[in-house]
């Protein structure tokens, strides 16, 4: 069967919309077999040239090549990733080993979490699910661990992260609600909330590179709060300011 | 990665293929560098706002490197690129967007609209950006890929991982839409 023929006043005709759906259908079917009627139905685009205008200007070009990453620094991403957690891992061990052989009460709460948390990877949580009712009563439990009410909804609603756990940890001063959550790619991230002893003093949002992981921290009131975990930069700061505004 | 057939056996050539591996990142990078500028409109277009297209920019040219022995040298990478970019603002940044944002309704700033162009074709210009930046996500990100990145529709079908017909009356449905300030610049003479 011969494709049908269009005329460039029946292309127009169907840019306007003016065929009837049955000579749209037919039509589209020739054009999805017609490489040349496709080019000649772009042509006649009218939107084509205003939208071109309308999107004349992008960042400059230093702007955006800026967004490129360099070759010294991507050299290849694979190999950075392997090197990466082979570094990681070995600090978050070198840090641990230190840490066993230390004193405990030498090491603040932040580092004792960071410790804690650098053995964890994706495999660690994955196959954690509970249900809400669960999720409940652990928070309950970690409520009455320190001393101060929880919830889920506290920590429900940051961008990129779901909700795994809660569970009590205790170290040898204190005990610590960790909130564990995964990110968008599966990745271990917590919160912790750590009661303190009275004396604290209230610090300000700080972030900073413990054990190998990104971290997130303050104290307010008798209470010290910490994000931990290997996320993007953007997503700790995001998770961070959240529940700052809470906490 | 090549490989190497040998009376039936397939020998893999590591040193061959680490060859050839740079060679396909240097491609890949080299066609990241020349297509920035429509990433960047496609990546704005489907965020709606600069903050997340470069962000968006960004990872996607880190996912194409990191997955540059997946690219078809043979054919023009930009789609691939484009494929990259969407299927990281649907699974990982757009959520967080929507989120943070409540909602996606973009507020125009004007800011791609061409410094250089006239007064009226300015005033015109915004109108269109205006009424662009409105339509619905699948829609805008379309108009762009098709009308300003001259993609075909076939194209632009693969790249959004949609079927031909989606495309054509998405495409219908933007038309519909800048009726008006397609009429009005007829009516300006300002076609030519």
């Amino acid at each position: 069967m011969t494709a049908p023929s269009y005329s460039d006043q029946q292309l127009k005709s169907y840019l306007d919309g003016s065929f009837s759906e049955e000579e749209a259908l037919v039509f589209e079917d020739a054009l999805s077999r017609s490489p040349e009627l496709e080019q000649r139905l772009l042509a006649l685009e009218p939107l084509s040239p205003l939208a071109c205008e309308a999107f004349a200007a992008v960042p400059s070009d230093e702007r955006l090549r800026g967004l490129l990453p360099s070759e010294a620094t991507q050299k290849s991403p694979r190999r950075v990733a392997q090197l990466s957690l082979v570094a990681c891992l070995a600090g978050a061990i070198g840090f641990a080993l230190a840490v066993f052989m230390a004193p405990s009460n030498d090491l603040g709460w932040r580092e004792q979490i960071a410790v804690y948390q650098a053995l964890y990877v994706p495999g660690t949580i994955a196959s954690i699910e509970h249900s809400e009712s669960d999720l409940d009563l652990q928070f309950v439990r970690g409520s009455n661990a320190l001393g101060r009410e929880v919830r889920p909804d506290m920590v429900l609603g940051l961008d990129g992260f779901e909700l795994r756990r809660a569970q009590v940890l205790q170290s040898a001063q204190q005990k610590i609600v960790q909130i564990v959550f995964a990110g968008p790619e599966g990745e271990p991230f917590a919160f912790c909330i750590v009661a303190l002893d009275g004396t604290a003093q209230s610090t300000d949002l700080e972030f900073e590179q413990l054990a190998g992981v990104p971290t997130a921290h303050w104290v307010e009131g008798d209470y010290g709060y910490m994000l931990v975990g290997r996320v993007a930069p953007h997503l700790m700061r995001n998770a961070a300011q959240t529940l700052r505004a809470t906490f | 990665m090549p490989c190497y057939a040998y009376k039936g056996i397939q020998l893999r050539a590591p040193i061959y293929s680490m060859v050839d591996q740079k060679k396909i990142d240097r491609s890949v990078r080299s066609e990241l560098e020349n297509g920035l500028k429509p990433l960047w409109r496609f990546a704005y277009a489907l965020s709606g706002r600069a903050d997340l297209a470069d962000d968006l920019v960004q990872s996607t040219c880190l996912r194409a490197l990191d997955k540059a022995n997946q690219a078809d040298l043979s054919r023009a990478l930009l789609p691939w690129f484009m494929t990259i970019c969407r299927s990281i603002w649907l699974n990982e940044t757009r959520a967080q967007a929507i989120r943070r944002a409540q909602s996606l309704d973009t507020t125009p700033d004007f800011e791609l609209i061409s410094k250089e162009a006239g007064v009226e074709t300015n005033i015109l210009s915004r109108q269109v950006y205006t009424m662009l930046m409105a339509l619905p996500e699948a829609q805008r990100s379309l108009a762009v890929l098709v009308f300003v990145e001259g993609f075909s529709y076939t194209e632009a079908a693969q790249a959004l991982d949609v079927p031909l017909g989606t495309v054509m009356s998405r495409l219908h449905a933007v038309r519909n839409k800048m009726k008006v300030a397609v009429d009005g610049r007829q009516k300006d003479g300002m076609t030519g």
